[in-house]
C-alpha cells in the first residue's frame, strides 16, 4: 500500500478521535482540544490528496489556511473560556448550560 | 514501514489528549499530537508546511492553552466517563467510511513541483486576504484574554465582600479582626490560578 494511501487513513481514525473526544468533552478546554485535533486531521487529508494529485503546492496552500484559521479559532475559543471562567465560574459545559439543574 | 508506527503513535497521542482527565496533560498530549503530524507532513514531502504545523500547532497553541490554564486553574479530574458504546460506534463508522473509500483511490501520480509562494499568491490570493482578517480577529482575542484577569480579581473581592456581609457580626466582627484581610490579600494574590463561583447579583 502506498504511504500516501496509509495516510489517508491515519487522517480518518484521528478526525474519527477528534470526533469522539468532541462528543464526550464535558469542559470547554477539552472541547478546543478535541476540535484542534479534528482541524489536523483535516489538515493532513488536504496535503495528502494534494500528493495523490499531484498538486503538493495546492495543497499545502490549503494547509495554510486551515491552519491559521485553526488558531485563530482557538485564541477566540480560549478567550471565550476564561471569560466563562470569570463570569460562571465553571468550565462544566453540563453546568454552563443548564446552571440551574 | 515507519510511516505506519508514525500514524499510530498519532492515533494513540490524540486518543490520550481526548481521553486524560487533567488538563495540562491533554495539552501536552496535543502537543505531541501536531508534531508527529508534522513529521508525517514531512515525510509526504511538504517541508512548508511541516515546519508550520510543528512552530504553530506543537509551539505557539500549547503555550496559548498551558498560559489560559494558568489563569483559569487546572479543575480537579473528572472521573473518567466510560462511553464504550460510542467509541465502538465511532471506530466502526470510521472503519466504514475507509472501506468504502480506499479501495477506489487512483494511483499517486507524480507531484509536480510548482513553488509553494507562486501557488500561495497567485492561485489562493483571496485565501491570503481572509487570512488576514482572522488574523486581527485573533489579535483581540488574545487581547481579551489578556484583559481579563483584573476581572478575575474584581470578581473574587465581590465574593469576599458578599461573604463578609452575609456573616453575622460577632463572627464578622472576629473574623475582620483575625482572618478576614489575609484572605482578602491571599485571594487576589492567587486569584488567577483559582476556580471561582458564580458572583452573586
Amino acid at each position: 500500500m502506498p504511504s500516501v494511501h496509509m495516510l489517508f487513513i491515519g487522517a480518518w481514525f484521528v478526525l474519527g478521535t477528534g470526533l469522539y473526544g468532541l462528543m464526550i468533552a464535558r469542559n470547554v478546554l477539552k472541547a478546543v482540544i478535541a476540535l484542534q485535533i479534528m482541524v489536523k486531521a483535516a489538515m493532513l487529508m488536504l496535503v495528502v490528496a494534494g500528493a495523490q494529485t499531484g498538486q503538493l503546492a495546492l495543497g499545502q496552500s490549503l494547509a495554510i489556511t486551515v491552519i491559521a484559521a485553526d488558531t485563530m479559532a482557538v485564541v477566540i475559543g480560549l478567550a471565550m473560556a476564561v471569560r466563562l471562567s470569570a463570569s460562571m465560574g465553571t468550565l462544566d459545559l453540563e453546568e454552563i448550560i443548564e446552571p440551574e439543574g | 514501514m515507519l510511516t505506519a508506527i508514525l500514524i499510530i503513535l498519532t492515533v494513540f497521542c490524540a486518543l490520550l489528549a481526548v481521553v486524560s482527565t487533567r488538563l495540562l496533560h491533554a495539552t501536552l498530549w496535543l502537543a505531541a499530537t501536531s508534531a508527529l503530524v508534522g513529521i508525517l507532513l514531512y515525510q509526504l514531502g511538504a517541508w512548508e508546511i511541516a515546519v508550520i504545523e510543528l512552530s504553530v500547532g506543537a509551539g505557539l497553541v500549547t503555550v496559548l492553552m498551558v498560559f489560559a490554564i494558568t489563569m483559569i486553574g487546572d479543575p480537579p479530574p473528572t472521573p473518567h466517563v466510560s462511553r464504550r458504546t460510542l467509541l465502538i460506534f465511532v471506530i466502526l463508522a470510521m472503519t466504514l467510511i475507509v472501506g468504502m473509500t480506499v479501495n477506489s483511490l487512483p494511483a499517486p501520480v507524480d507531484v509536480i513541483t510548482e513553488p509553494l509562494g507562486a501557488v500561495l499568491w497567485q492561485v489562493r490570493g483571496l485565501d491570503m486576504a481572509a487570512q488576514i482578517v482572522l488574523i486581527f480577529a485573533g489579535v483581540l482575542g488574545v487581547l481579551g484574554l489578556l484583559s481579563v484577569s483584573d476581572d478575575i480579581v474584581r470578581v473574587r473581592v465581590n465574593r469576599i465582600e458578599h461573604q463578609a456581609s452575609t456573616t453575622p457580626l460577632s463572627s464578622a466582627t472576629h473574623t475582620t479582626q483575625t482572618s478576614d484581610a489575609p484572605e482578602l490579600s491571599d485571594s487576589m494574590q492567587s486569584a488567577p490560578s483559582g476556580r471561582l463561583e458564580k458572583e452573586p447579583v
